[in-house]
């Protein structure tokens, strides 16, 4: 229940979008791609036996405000984002290393100013701060204690592979499928994009070389009603922020393994 | 160095203000909020002279009043808003507020049950060159009393009123409440109270009001009433030390027509509704201009927020302008064990939240929070002088929690390609910098004389080049790390 004034303050705050961004992200689109070993006779490339989709929540943690807006997938994966931790602890280290040199050596250091220097400085001794300011190293500090966290939801969506009949090829499907008034929010690709290809069959593996097949998959994808967590909205701010990526799961049979794919979206309170 | 760890404040829903967001405050402590967009100012305001007059009062509150946006006059912001106000400033200023008219020595300004001196006075105050020979003509008249007065206004010093939360807490007993109802309250009418669930977004408009009472038998009197709607951003890292938790306040708003201060008249009307009578609950309308609360008299005052679309561009010390929007509400805020409600504190899974039973609690919710904890609520604080010590402390305080879902405004996320460029920046300039380093320590073993070049960064390009490809993650086989700096020994 809304009164009149909370409407017509949505009805500005929708207006304020663009064509794109007041899209629902219904329906995905997927590629793969299947090249046979060259020691290998020849065969038919294996068939999906079940497809899986979860909503990866992503919150990082920060002591003070990044100085660098950092990329979702550095954080996703542990060993990149533990690999910037490593470089900057080893930048703090050597910070400190050289001001407990430069405090060891600072009444040397300031009997060698010359006049200029000296001049520079208004006749004020060198201190490590002026080398070396302290907003920087509070700066190397944010980045080498910073922190993600990585949830799983695997209950929170529920995706169906859209059969060939159902979905015309060439064309762009829109769901009229409105989400339930309390969820209030919207999945949209971010960096995802795709060309569809006309002259394709959809869901069936289509041969384009000797040993190079191509298939398309089409995923509708909703949120899941009795998913009783609480899906907040992606955001940044200085001291924390959260994202969502969207894993697609393909397993294949004849023990042939599984696929996965991480999909960054946004979460948004864009629908009523 | 190392940022020690904020002490545990002992007072439950104390938020202390990390010395590192002391950019935050800066030279303002009111928050205003900004659009970016075409909508102008939104702020909850003070009316000094509305215009237009309603017959009715019950006509007045309508489901689309439109909120007024007016600002405070200088006097009100930097007396009431800007500092904390003390009783003892009542001893030089007069209980109404100044006169805008600058007045001669010789015309005389009435004021009812005050003396002509203080006016003397205080029109020299305002007129700044002519202020000390005001005082001579004060003496004149009562040299003793006038010179006391001016002497007590040198002597008094405004606290910030970002000390607010430091100020100590004292047990009175003046009880506070707050409501938030769905539409505007009005007297005559049983409020509707809005839900526990209610989630706002950007540019909603918060309805509600408080009623303050003392229930002792004694006259009790308080210096400032402030009535904000704050937002606070909390995040829990390891450290060496254990786990250290910092906190930085996002959001103040301030309403002032809800805030004590001299005015009679309501924002909404201009009338003059001070002690109006509402038999619906038995209260009386504003605070006194006296800042006494008298035992049995129940006091009530309206309150409207307007959720802002955007925090101020100070938020952000990198000026990042995804760190200036709203954060939604994140996380909870666990009760101490010392909470007399904790155990009506329960989780329902079928219903997916918990929450205590007393009103204006947060919601407990499932929402993966791993440490982080964004909180919205309305506060009251009453501010006055302790009896037994003499000090400025907070007399009275409530806090209803509120729910925030800001709207998805567009912003875009940072590419791959930027975020790995603008580490590589940051990595040079930090490597440039301890380059200048090495090159003094060098100096000292060859006793070599410093010069103003080798203190500044004006040669940077003549440091270290540029360490291109450290933070690349191709997956190529065989990249190795290079250019890894040296570590001095």
């Amino acid at each position: 229940m809304r009164n009149r004034q909370n409407q017509k303050n949505w009805t500005n705050l929708r207006g304020l979008l663009s064509v794109e961004e007041r899209e629902k992200l219904e329906n995905l689109r997927l590629e793969l791609v299947c090249m046979q070993a060259a020691n290998s006779i020849p065969h038919d490339p294996p068939e999906i036996s079940s497809l899986e989709t979860e909503l990866i929540c992503l919150t990082t943690n920060t002591k003070d405000c990044k100085p660098v807006r950092f990329h979702s997938d550095l954080l996703l994966k542990k060993h990149k984002y533990n690999e910037i931790k490593k470089i900057f602890k080893e930048i703090l280290e050597n910070i400190e290393a050289y001001r407990d040199e430069f405090t060891k050596n600072q009444t040397k250091i300031n009997l060698l100013l010359a006049d200029d220097a000296r001049a520079s400085l208004r006749n004020r001794s060198l201190d490590f701060s002026d080398l070396m300011p302290s907003s920087i190293i509070k700066d190397v500090q944010v980045l080498a204690n910073m922190e993600a966290n990585v949830v799983v939801m695997k209950n929170a969506l529920k995706t169906k592979l859209v059969g060939e009949k159902s979905v015309p090829v060439a064309s762009s499907p829109i769901s009229s499928i409105i989400p339930r008034t309390s969820r209030n929010k919207k999945t949209s690709p971010s960096n995802y994009h795709h060309s569809v290809l006309s002259h394709r069959k959809s869901n069936e593996w289509n041969q384009v070389s000797s040993t190079e097949y191509k298939r398309t998959l089409l995923l509708n994808i909703k949120y899941n009603d009795d998913f009783k967590a609480t899906i907040v909205p992606s955001f940044e701010s200085c001291l924390c922020s959260r994202s969502y990526f969207l894993r697609v799961k393909l397993h294949f049979d004849k023990g042939v393994g599984s696929a996965e794919i991480d999909i960054p979206v946004q979460v948004k309170n864009s629908f009523i | 160095m190392q940022e020690s760890k904020e002490p545990q404040n002992k007072f439950e829903g104390c938020q202390r203000i990390s010395s590192s967001s002391s950019t935050l405050f800066g030279g303002t402590s009111f928050e205003e909020p900004r659009c970016g967009t075409s909508q102008g100012k939104e702020e909850d305001a003070f009316a000094c002279n509305n215009g237009d007059h309603c017959s009715s009062i019950t006509n007045v509150q309508e489901d689309d009043f439109v909120l007024p946006e007016l600002l405070p006059s200088f006097e009100m912001y930097e007396n009431l808003l800007s500092n904390i106000p003390q009783s003892s400033f009542d001893t030089y200023f007069p209980e109404n507020p100044p006169f805008y008219e600058v007045a001669s020595r010789n015309q005389s300004i009435p004021s009812e049950g005050e003396s002509g001196n203080d006016m003397r006075i205080l029109t020299g105050d305002i007129v700044g060159p002519d202020n000390h020979e005001v005082t001579v003509d004060g003496r004149r008249f009562a040299s003793g009393p006038a010179e006391s007065q001016i002497r007590n206004y040198d002597d008094t010093k405004g606290i910030p009123v970002e000390n607010i939360y430091a100020l100590p807490r004292i047990k009175t007993p003046i009880a506070t409440e707050l409501y938030v109802t769905k539409t505007a309250p009005k007297f005559g009418q049983l409020p509707k109270h809005e839900s526990m669930l209610r989630e706002y977004t950007s540019g909603d408009i918060i309805h509600g009001y408080f009623t303050v009472e003392n229930k002792s038998t004694k006259p009790i009197k308080f210096d400032m009433f402030y009535l904000t709607l704050e937002g606070t951003t909390s995040s829990k890292t390891q450290s060496p030390f254990g786990i250290q938790k910092t906190t930085e306040r996002i959001l103040r708003m301030v309403d002032m027509a809800a805030s004590w201060s001299y005015n009679h008249e309501d924002v909404n009307t201009g009338e003059d509704l001070c002690g109006f009578f509402d038999s619906i609950d038995k209260t009386s309308f504003g605070l006194p201009n006296s800042r006494i609360l008298n035992p049995g008299d129940k006091r009530k005052k309206f309150f409207t927020f307007k959720i802002p679309n955007q925090l101020l561009d100070v938020t952000c010390k990198h000026g990042h302008f995804s760190h200036s929007l709203l954060p939604p509400t994140l996380g909870f805020d666990r009760p101490s064990s010392s909470h007399p409600e904790l155990s009506t504190l329960k989780f329902s899974e079928s219903l997916g939240y918990g929450r205590l039973s007393e009103r204006g609690s947060s919601l407990w919710l499932n929402d993966s929070s791993s440490g982080s904890l964004i909180n919205y609520s309305i506060n009251a604080m009453i501010v006055g002088k302790d009896v037994a010590s003499g000090r400025v402390c907070l007399m009275s305080e409530k806090k209803y929690s509120i729910r925030i879902v800001p709207f998805g405004f567009q912003n875009n996320p940072i590419s791959r390609e930027k975020c790995l460029k603008d580490l590589e920046d940051f990595d040079i300039e930090i490597a440039n910098r301890l380059g200048m380093i090495e090159k003094v320590f060098s100096k000292i073993e060859r006793a070599i004389p410093i010069h103003k070049e080798d203190i500044q960064e004006a040669n940077r390009s003549d440091q270290l080049s540029p360490l291109r490809g450290k933070y690349e993650w191709n997956a190529v086989a065989g990249n190795t790390e290079n250019g890894t700096l040296k570590k001095k020994h």
